[in-house]
């Protein structure tokens, strides 16, 4: 018995290329940019107050997860690219 | 680029590349990637006790990342996983106290990591025999990939066990199951997970398969979900510690980002049993790792 019908893996190749590629610029971006600012204020809350540092931390984490993940879907339907069904 | 918590000088890409390459894994697999992640980030220099709370920290996000994908899929069942982290929490803290006691009576190093060895070269060798049954078949025998198991005994016996309270797990295709079989595999796995320093993912997901009888798919993405609490409660005691950098997590988390999404939406292409048998090899990665760090460390020598 067949196991699944696989669609074609060079669209699915190409498209993933562009997404990372994209993606890749966006990122160097967020780290000259966002990241850097936020190096500063994170040493300070590790040097004076361990307990807010971790529940910041653990904040900017999720959010940052949740974030870049909506942009890379934003990403694919902005360039029509969308997924294999 | 200078990350002063830590202390180090790392390359930022780098880090976003270890991100996604442990998020492709932990999207396909289900699993932490702590043990790909913690050799290359001590390789990169990262100081050791930075390592494990800050993958700890990236582990969270990335989860998060996975976890919405497989839920999209339909591969979580929340009800279970939301009533194994019961079992998990005490799992974890009953695994600490075990260390406490294995430090008062010596050679904890050892025990620990031949323990160790032992549990994954066991699930490694178990995964592969079951899954290259499960794949000959669908082949041999025409059933459909969702169907082929290569071993259900113990989850046929676990979901016909008579101990109420039961739960339905519509999600997982179980009509009814005992409460206290859940809370006892996430007890087990906190378990493991506390003694060995883990978060237990790679075996989690052999549990959740062969003793509850769970499909594959849907224990991927169960197991995501336990990883988020259990990684996020590390997270938390170890940046009170001091021992998270929590922007280094979030260099490594842009990278887990898109690899956690490619993992995902990779497992629709795959069958149950083809990604166990990919599965197979992670523990044995893992049990490598250990002897060579156990060489390494001076525990053990020729």
């Amino acid at each position: 018995m067949k196991e699944k019908n696989t669609p074609p893996i060079r669209p699915i190749l190409r498209k993933l290329a562009i997404e990372m590629l994209i993606y890749g610029i966006l990122l160097i971006g967020y780290f000259l940019v966002v990241l850097r600012y936020l190096a500063e204020p994170l040493a300070n809350y590790f040097d004076s107050n361990l307990t807010t540092y971790a529940f910041i931390g653990l904040g900017l984490i999720i959010a940052q997860s949740v974030l870049l993940d909506y942009i890379v879907a934003f990403l694919i339907k902005l360039l029509g690219l969308g997924h294999v069904e | 680029m200078e990350f002063t918590i830590s202390g180090v000088t790392v390359n930022p890409f780098m880090l976003a590349g270890i991100g996604f390459l442990v998020g492709i894994l932990g999207g396909f697999f289900g699993v932490g990637g702590g043990f790909i992640a913690a050799p290359f980030m001590l390789w990169s220099g990262v100081p050791t006790n930075f390592v494990v709370g800050t993958d700890l920290a990236h582990m969270t996000g990335k989860s998060m990342v996975a976890l919405r994908h497989h839920r999209a899929l339909g591969h979580v069942d929340a009800k279970l996983g939301g009533i194994m982290v019961i079992g998990t929490i005490f799992g974890v803290e009953g695994g600490a106290q075990m260390i406490e006691r294995l430090k008062h009576a010596g050679n904890l190093d050892l025990v620990i990591g031949v323990a160790y060895v032992i549990i994954l070269l066991i699930v490694s060798a178990f995964t592969a025999y079951e899954s290259i049954r499960a794949l000959r078949m669908i082949q041999t025998d025409s059933i459909d990939a969702k169907d082929a198991i290569g071993f259900k005994g113990v989850a046929r016996r676990v979901q016909n066990l008579r101990l109420p309270p039961y739960v339905s797990l519509p999600a997982s295709g179980i009509e009814k199951i005992s409460i206290w079989s859940l809370i006892l595999v996430g007890f087990l796995t906190g378990s493991l997970a506390g003694m060995l320093g883990v978060g237990g993912g790679f075996i989690r997901m052999p549990l959740l398969i062969y003793v509850l009888g769970i499909p594959t798919h849907v224990a991927v993405g169960t197991d995501l979900f336990e990883i988020i609490f259990s990684a996020g409660f590390g997270t938390i005691t170890h940046a009170i510690k001091g021992n998270v950098d929590i922007l280094m997590a979030l260099v490594m988390g842009t990278g887990a980002a898109i690899g956690a999404q490619i993992g995902a939406t990779s497992t629709r292409f795959f069958v149950g049993p083809r990604i166990r048998l990919m599965f197979s090899v992670l523990p044995l990665i893992g049990a490598i790792m250990v002897i060579l760090n156990l060489f390494n460390d001076g525990i053990i020598h020729f």
